[in-house]
């Protein structure tokens, strides 16, 4: 079956093509070339006045795993959003099949679930297997786990903490490695209460930079594609921008991407104690090559915040609304709290949050360096996406909203000054091209021929931009059509990505003896093997390519 | 499928703690645990005997797999309200009874909900402070075990948790463990040769008040506690480093309270927690009430006690209790779901009742069809959740008596 | 303008959620209400064929021949008036928010539960788990007007936060455990354990044994409480049973936490 859609203006950045108007053939799930259709054209989308971008691409949404289905148990009140299309949980804490079609009706077509503890990553990939629509991966968290901080301990060297990353990835079936709180959530288990970036742990006696630092080496050396995605020390603490400053040297130079960087620009100035380092924060980002960030922007609204940093979640719990949150010490492995909260707009502090999101996306020169999130849930639910863009698309709408905030917060951001309008060339760069880069999918956000058909049209003649985005005409999945003007024509399931560096197996026999003498379950049972994703989990993999090795 | 006299490593069903060190010797058919472990007996009674049921019955007649899977087809055409009743099936076949209920706009409820509700009201209404298996093993020095019940339900939980061979952090030797109930005369022997026992043996209804007296500088008098034993407490908590509770919520059923326990417990030790470390550890699921719970919830968004109206699951505590619904006759046809023990299913004669279970199942009156499946784990792979809700583990299997799986036989239904 | 006014056509087996009502006020038209789907076992319905319907006012709902199948009537209720006649189910007016539930029968357990505001008036007896906590909140009755003429089941007023509820009849064991707040007037007799761990609040009683951790207050003039029982008397529409008796007052303990009051009456 041969898919035409015809003359839409098309934005693929990766090849370079910005509104150009372009024919796209596709067959098998595959984009094509026009020269090698055999057989006829069986369906045309008429695509003048239309948008084409490849689908979108979410780096970093909660949206499977422990945490959010603690969320969604614990937001039972908020589940009454039936409408006939969806289920009634909330957007909040949406089930499987909810989060599902929110993402395919926005043009969404690959998510990745950034917080996969790798004891709970068969959870994860189950939940994410009855996720309807998109393809699928996670990072899984290292850095805070009992046998990696006992080896940082011991000295071993960079080739044996490679060899134990590269089984992680493969263990969990993960695309990635994250780190939260690098090493504190580990000594919040022994009753520390913050731990910065030089600050050593009581019991481990070993530094969050030590930690970064090898961490990073060892992405690097493995050749795996996704820089150590790093959620930093200190989350959401005034003052913070520095311990972010200091993350990123320790990273010495290779590559590094920080997550939801807007809780992590934090200065303590003023007369709150509370202040804007965006600007700090963005001179890092222009200036150094290797580091990327997505932002986290907050929206004003309920929400619920859920993280692996048992830490700064613990601390938190006072701020939760409604009152109830949860805690939670996982396995030697990690930890993981829930705690609801409602952003208010009359609140300075949460006010300043929303500025500083939006001034670190209004700084970045380089819209390949910067990727557009709001940490779904944390800082807002996903569908927020479109209202994001069109801040970032359209001054006047966002000064309109920055005027109704408190007074006093124009002393303490420099949004108001802030001229930049993003262009659609940037909008498809840093949510399809760049994302897709960082990640390493080769077949994903782009349109050339051999690359997977997950591809949106959007109506040009829309005037709103937020609605545009919001309501694609047509959304196309491997190549089928599952959206058509808002209704769902076709249910299909995705892939699970993930990638397999090569390692020295004898990781496997040190890590075995542990778990026979520490763990409450055999490392046999603990990988997750690829025919039980696929038979069991219920979710068939995708492995990507990593770079060659490099030399150690 | 097996070999002749073959070992193989057991993922074990049976109870939430899901060990997976269990060697079992099998010649295909039978299975036997290799060690001498404290649960071999159980295990090995799910074996087949001669009262076991290894082809589908209808009212006690052998009729073959078809033919029971057309009856009941049409049974369920026929029928207007139909009720699922979950004793325990692994993910895929949860996924599937999922599936069945959205096609016939089906009650769904598990038969362990009103436990299950206990630990989860905690979570939806105030929160609490978790901990799981290997973290208790490897860095609790202090442990509360509240009731009695605990080690019935999981008989390896002093061997493997609270008292292991190896533990990281903690010195296992110096352990406190502190019993609140009436405990065995053989588990208190066993704990004390190995750690510090505490034994305070009052009724579990006293339970939060003892928990009150524990933060305050004096309380009121409690049965049983001596205040020199309260002194000892406060002194064993205060130096603890990881304090770990744990508890079956079922325990508590009996009381006349269960949700003040539960929340007592949960909120001394958020409490604790402003200064020292410490956490929660309920031991819950002997029928994978963790799995059904956790997956439905991703699924809809609630743990159990779903009907489908209209495109979306809804929820009602009340009017989708199993138990009134069969009694008051407000259902007219009963699926009841059954793969992982053999315990006695009531059956209330008065409504039709279909039974998908273990070949040795047993009931309180004949279903009307009986379909004899695979179990999880030992007949055919799945997952199931342990008691931590954190943890998942692949079960495998092994033997092969040519019993079909559940799953395969509610997605014919659907 | 006529009530709109539903029978049940046939004897029913099945429970039936009876929630739609809630929403019937925003029907554009009787006809647009009467093909709504609604669920009956497992078979969807239009209200026409399982109810029979009179009356044009779609804000003003009166339920003839109730029958204990009938569960959530009233359930999430804004501002509409109904009436209901006959024996329900669970969960009458459970996390009602305004509006008013009148009830000639009796209830099953868990009515009125996690009010929001609101009046519920119930001429017959209430079961267990009355003005429960909702499953996902930690808060009882949060506001309303309550009136009970019969009996209320046991477990009732679990941490009730505002509201005033008057029980002309008896009330069961382990009431207004944990009560936060608001006042409650109770004619009859108290089941075990009443009010433990109470905070605040303010409960009329008869029971001199549940004064036991109490202080009596001086005799203090009781003006305010003739206002407050005038003004229930105005939303009751009729006499209240504590008019014209004495009341004398008691304050509970502030080391025990307790700042509630007993006005204790004498029978």
């Amino acid at each position: 079956m041969i898919t035409h859609l015809k003359s839409g203006h098309v934005y693929d950045p990766q090849n370079k093509i910005f509104n150009i108007k372009k024919d796209i053939y596709i067959e098998d799930g595959k984009i094509i070339d026009k020269k090698s259709i055999r057989s006829k054209i069986d369906k045309v989308i008429n695509c003048a006045d239309k948008i084409v971008m490849p689908g979108a691409i979410d780096l970093h949404t909660h949206i499977g795993g422990g945490k959010v289905n603690i969320a969604r148990l614990m937001l039972e009140e908020f589940h009454n959003e039936a409408d006939g299309n969806y289920d009634s949980s909330s957007i909040i804490a949406p089930s499987t099949i909810k989060t599902g079609l929110k993402y395919i009706e926005m043009g969404y077509t690959s998510c990745f679930e950034p917080a996969l503890l790798p004891i709970n990553a068969r959870q994860a990939h189950a939940e994410m297997a009855d996720i309807p629509f998109i393809d699928k991966g996670g990072y899984a968290l290292l850095g805070n786990d009992d046998f990696f901080l006992s080896l940082l301990k011991n000295k071993a060297s960079q080739s044996m903490i490679n060899d134990y990353v590269a089984f992680i990835l493969k263990a969990t079936q993960s695309l990635g490695i994250k780190v939260v709180n690098p090493g504190g959530i580990n000594a919040f288990k022994f009753n520390q209460r913050a731990l910065n970036v030089d600050e050593k742990s009581k019991y481990y006696d070993i530094t969050p930079r030590e930690i970064v630092s090898k961490l990073t080496r060892a992405i690097y050396d493995l050749g795996v594609p996704h820089p150590l995605h790093v959620h930093c020390s200190n989350l959401g603490i005034p003052g913070n921008f520095l311990s972010t400053i200091e993350t990123i040297k320790a990273a010495n130079g290779l590559p590094i991407h920080l997550t939801h960087i807007q809780f992590q620009s934090y200065g303590n100035n003023g007369d709150r104690g509370f202040s804007s380092a965006a600007v700090e924060i963005s001179n890092y980002l222009n200036k150094i090559e290797n580091l990327t960030c997505d932002v986290g922007q907050i929206m004003f609204g309920q929400t619920v915040t859920m993280s692996g940093d048992s830490m700064s979640q613990h601390k938190n719990h006072k701020h939760a609304h409604p009152k109830k949150w949860m805690c939670m010490d996982i396995e030697c492995d990690a930890g993981c709290g829930v705690v609801p909260f409602k952003y208010q707009d009359q609140s300075f502090v949460n006010a300043l949050q929303w500025a500083i999101g939006l001034e670190i996306f209004l700084l970045a020169e380089d819209p390949w360096k910067v990727f557009l999130t709001t940490d779904h849930p944390n800082g807002a639910p996903f569908t927020s996406y479109p209202h994001l863009i069109k801040l970032l698309m359209d001054r006047s709408f966002r000064n309109d909203i920055l005027n109704q905030l408190p007074e006093g917060i124009l002393e303490h951001t420099i949004l108001h000054t802030l001229k930049r309008e993003y262009t659609l060339n940037e909008i498809s760069i840093m949510t399809r091209a760049a994302p897709a880069q960082i990640l390493g999918l080769k077949k994903k956000g782009n349109l050339s021929i051999g690359s997977d058909a997950d591809i949106t049209v959007y109506d040009k003649r829309k005037k709103d931009i937020e609605d545009m985005f919001a309501h694609p005409c047509y959304v196309l999945k491997d190549g089928h059509v599952v959206v058509e003007n808002g209704r769902i024509k076709k249910y299909t399931w995705g892939k699970t990505h993930t990638v397999k560096p090569e390692y020295d197996k004898s990781i496997e026999k040190t890590l075995g003896k542990f778990f026979d003498k520490y763990h409450t379950m055999n490392l046999d049972n603990y990988i997750i093997k690829d025919d039980e994703m696929t038979r069991l989990v219920g979710n068939p993999i995708y492995v990507n390519d990593c770079k060659t090795k490099r030399k150690q | 499928m097996a070999n002749q006299n073959s070992t193989k490593n057991l993922v074990c069903p049976f109870c939430s703690l899901h060990c997976d060190d269990i060697q079992v010797k099998t010649n295909g058919k039978k299975y036997n645990v290799v060690e001498n472990i404290s649960c071999r007996k159980k295990i090995e009674s799910y074996n087949i005997n001669r009262h076991s049921n290894t082809y589908p019955l209808m009212k006690n007649k052998i009729i073959s797999l078809s033919d029971a899977i057309k009856k009941i087809k049409d049974i369920v055409n026929s029928h207007k309200e139909i009720l699922i009743l979950n004793h325990g099936i692994e993910l895929s076949g949860l996924r599937s009874i999922l599936n069945f209920a959205s096609q016939h706009n089906s009650i769904i409820d598990h038969i362990n909900s009103k436990y299950l509700f206990q630990n989860i009201g905690v979570v939806q209404r105030t929160g609490y402070i978790a901990t799981s298996l290997t973290e208790t093993k490897n860095r609790a020095d202090t442990i509360i075990v509240i009731g009695n019940k605990i080690f019935d339900k999981s008989p390896r939980l002093i061997d493997k948790v609270l008292l292991p061979k190896h533990s990281l952090c903690s010195n296992k030797n110096n352990r406190n463990v502190i019993l609140i109930g009436n405990f065995p005369i053989k588990i208190q022997k066993e704990i004390k040769n190995r750690c510090k026992l505490t034994n305070i043996k009052i009724d579990l209804d006293l339970v939060p008040d003892l928990l009150k007296n524990l933060q305050k500088e004096k309380g009121k008098a409690i049965k049983g506690v001596s205040a020199n034993t309260e002194i000892k407490l406060k002194n064993i908590i205060s130096k603890s480093k990881y304090l770990v509770t744990t508890w079956a919520a079922s325990d508590f059923m009996k009381n006349k309270k269960p949700e003040i326990i539960i929340n007592s417990i949960c909120g001394y030790i958020v409490n604790l927690n402003q200064t020292q470390r410490a956490a929660c550890m309920p031991i819950s699921g002997s029928l994978a009430d963790v799995t059904s719970s956790q997956a439905m919830t991703w699924m809809t968004g609630f743990p159990s006690r779903i009907k489908h109206v209209s495109n979306s699951f809804k929820h009602d505590r009340e009017s989708y209790d199993s138990e009134n619904l069969i009694s008051k006759k407000n259902v007219d046809l009963v699926l009841h779901i059954s793969t992982i023990s053999p315990d006695k299913i009531e059956i209330n004669k008065k409504i039709k009742n279909i039974v998908i279970g273990h070949p040795n199942s047993t009931f309180t009156n004949q279903p009307d069809i009986f379909i004899p499946v695979g179990i999880p784990g030992i007949d055919y792979e799945g997952i199931m959740f342990r008691t931590d809700n954190v943890v998942s583990v692949a079960l495998k299997d092994v033997r092969n008596i040519s019993l079909p799986n559940s799953q395969s036989i509610l997605d014919k239904l659907a | 303008m006529k009530p709109l006014t539903l029978k049940l056509k046939q004897k029913i087996t099945y429970r039936i959620d009876m929630s739609f009502l809630s929403d019937a006020y925003k029907y554009k038209s009787i006809k647009h209400f009467m093909s709504k789907k609604i669920i009956y076992g497992n078979q969807e319905f239009k209200v026409s064929e399982l109810f029979s319907v009179t009356g044009n006012q779609l804000n003003n709902i009166v339920i003839k021949s109730a029958i204990p199948l009938m569960d959530n009537i009233g359930y999430k209720q804004q501002g509409i008036r109904m009436n209901v006649y006959g024996n329900i189910g669970y969960s009458f007016g459970k996390q009602m928010v305004s509006g008013s539930l009148v009830l000639h029968g009796n209830a099953l357990d868990y009515a009125a539960s996690g009010m929001k505001g609101g009046k519920i008036f119930i001429y017959g007896n209430a079961g267990d788990y009355f003005g429960a906590k909702p499953n996902a909140g930690n808060e009882g009755i949060l506001d309303g007007f309550i009136y009970v003429k019969g009996n209320v089941g046991n477990d009732s007023f679990q941490r009730v936060r505002r509201g005033n509820i008057i029980i002309d009849g008896n009330i069961g064991n382990d009431a207004c455990r944990e009560m936060i707040s608001g006042s409650i007037l109770i004619k009859g007799s108290i089941g075990n354990s009443f009010g433990i761990d109470i905070k605040r609040g303010s409960i009329f009683i008869k029971d001199r044994k549940l004064t036991r951790d109490y202080t009596q207050s001086n005799d203090a003039e009781y003006n305010f409480i003739k206002f407050y029982l005038t003004q229930l008397k105005s939303i009751l529409k009729k006499k209240i049973f504590l008019e014209k008796k004495k009341l004398k007052r008691y304050y509970g303990n502030k080391d025990k936490n307790n700042l509630s009051e007993i006005f204790l009456f004498t029978a």
